[in-house]
């Protein structure tokens, strides 16, 4: 059996939309799309290489894949510790609009019950599985349990508004601190289990 | 000046009301009560003893009343509850029992600021979550220190929601203890650092619609002609903006004939160049060729790039990886260049055009090589 870890860039008020770019995410009238650039040093950059290179495959939601489909094919020569996991891993993307064939190298599509096709991968022998961004579907993983680690990027930053890693409504839930660590631009680094 | 510090007790998800025994509408609270170790009693009873005076608003302060008087008096923590000075802000408490307590009763902010400028040392807030989120608007709050604990709530008031804007913060200390709960300790900062990495994983708008657009069925197969003036910033600055204008306006009328000529489509003007696209791959080659010779006449260079995909037709625009791929293209064209892709190559016809290839290239944001070629016409 095999984990299924969601690692998310987090601001200090939770929030995990468009950490990556202006016109990433704008839904709900969001205007700090890049928010997470001036943090990025070199230890946040060892974290979230070392997880890639720990994952199996990648769980993720309709638009972190379209945003990732659209980038990684092509990124920067100098990215590729982030785009070679990212272009030849298994990618299962869940959609409910998205048709097969899936334009990216190594893309499955999960269309149907979610929860249950999670259930399926993680009882699949190989590396654990890693999701990013992907915060509509994080809800669903996390109203059903099927989350083994939360590796959280905590920024000093607060926002005040965008889609929140635990909105609304999300079950209570213990969790065990695992680690933590802090990277030099004040980033809290911290992975927490369920306990 | 006296420091404001605000001390709180935070779930993972940010929820900071009911840490203990008091109320939680959704009857969650106590969430805090079986991570009391020694470590974090110990930075409790430190952090309060120096401290000089508590803020608190309404709701923590009744529930600090109706307790700390009648406590046990273990390390003299209980005394200096009792003891400190306590500034309760609330509309509604007329008369304050618990010793030693200020009521404010309007125009906090003010009376918050007056207070740090004032004589005394640090002032801690405690709890008292719609206090601070009031606050944190105002820059009042000088330090806070974050206590989270591990564990996911789901509802109950949280720190920072009533925040409107970007709050810049400086993480100065962080402490895992031994229950896990991590001790986060913030200053207020003017703005974000500076990151070698801030050029990185930039997704540009027009990715993103070109990206979608492939995902949208209402396609149509089309030939795009995106044109540039070269060296326009340099001519401009040259001839001057009255001179400019008008050149740039006789470019305009001399680029919509041509295009209605080859029977295209004109899309827009880009500024110094325009946007077309033709129902063929040779018309809109013929079209680029007699608007270079056209614009030449008027002291005019002109580069432009074709490519023939799939576009999808907006309003009174028109987008799609098609259309991105042509405006790329136009990014690798040198001075005068009528630059193609290889499918337009591929389909033009005509043994007057020639295409000489001038290698694969990668195209920003858009998968694969891309053979380009230059069109010449004899």
């Amino acid at each position: 059996m095999r984990k299924l870890i969601v690692s998310e860039f987090l601001t200090l008020d939770g929030v995990l939309q468009a950490p990556g770019g202006a016109d990433e995410d704008r839904s709900g009238g969001f205007e700090y799309g890049g928010w997470q650039h001036p943090y990025f040093d070199d230890l946040s950059a060892k974290t979230v290489i070392d997880g890639m290179n720990e994952t199996g495959g990648f769980l993720l939601g309709r638009r972190t894949w379209e945003i990732f489909a659209a980038y990684w094919p092509t990124a920067p020569e100098e990215e590729r510790a982030y785009g070679d996991p990212l272009n030849t891993l298994p990618k299962y993307v869940a959609s409910r609009t998205l048709r097969e064939p899936l334009e990216w190298n190594n893309s499955t599509l999960i269309s149907g019950d979610v929860a249950a096709a999670v259930r399926d991968l993680k009882q699949q022998s190989g590396k654990d599985l890693q999701v990013i961004g992907s915060g509509n579907l994080v809800q669903t993983l996390i109203a059903s349990d099927l989350v083994d680690e939360f590796r959280l990027m905590i920024h000093p930053l607060v926002l005040g508004s965008g889609a929140r890693l635990f909105g609304d409504g999300v079950p209570r839930r213990p969790l065990e601190l695992i680690e933590s660590i802090v990277s030099t631009t004040g980033v809290l680094i911290a992975r927490y289990r369920p306990a | 000046m006296r420091k404001l510090i605000a001390t709180e007790f935070l779930t993972l998800d940010g929820v900071m009301e009911a840490p203990g025994h008091d109320p939680h509408p959704d009857g969650k609270n106590a969430w805090a009560l079986k991570y009391a170790t020694e470590d974090q009693q110990q930075l409790k009873v430190e952090e309060t003893l120096a401290a000089d005076a508590l803020l608190l608003g309404r709701v923590t302060y009744q529930i600090f009343a109706s307790f700390w008087p009648t406590a046990p008096r273990d390390e003299g923590f209980a005394d200096k509850m009792n003891s400190i000075k306590k500034y309760v802000v609330s509309r509604t408490i007329k008369e304050a029992t618990w010793e030693n307590t200020t009521i404010i009763g309007s125009a906090p902010a003010e009376e918050i600021a007056k207070l740090k400028n004032g004589p005394g040392g640090d002032i801690l807030l405690m709890g008292s979550a719609d206090l601070l989120n009031s606050l944190i608007p105002t820059d009042l709050v000088d330090e806070y220190r974050l206590m989270v604990f591990p564990v996911v709530l789901g509802s109950g008031k949280r720190l920072f929601r009533d925040a409107s804007d970007t709050t810049h913060l400086r993480l100065v200390d962080s402490k895992a203890l031994s229950s896990g709960v991590v001790l986060l300790t913030y200053e207020r900062a003017d703005e974000s650092p500076s990151s070698k990495y801030v050029e990185d994983f930039a997704w540009t708008r027009e990715q993103m619609q070109s990206f979608q657009a492939v995902q949208n069925p209402d396609r149509v197969l089309a030939t795009v002609l995106f044109t540039d003036i070269v060296d326009s910033t340099r001519q401009a600055a040259e001839l001057g903006d009255a001179r400019w204008r008008q050149l740039l306006d006789r470019h305009d009328r001399t680029a919509r004939a041509s295009v209605e000529q080859f029977r295209g489509q004109f899309v827009k003007s880009t500024g110094d160049g325009i946007l077309a696209t033709f129902d063929a791959p040779t018309r809109a080659l013929r079209c680029a060729f007699e608007l270079n010779d056209a614009l030449s006449g008027i002291g005019l260079a002109m580069r432009s790039a074709i490519h023939t995909g799939e576009i999808e037709i907006r309003d009174d625009d028109v987008g799609g990886i098609g259309v991105h791929i042509a405006a790329r293209a136009l990014g690798e064209a040198g001075g005068s260049q009528v630059i193609v892709t290889r499918t337009v190559r591929d389909l033009a016809t005509g043994t007057d055009l020639s295409f000489s290839p001038l290698g694969s290239v990668g195209l920003r944001g858009i998968p694969g090589e891309w053979e380009l070629f230059e069109a010449s016409i004899n």
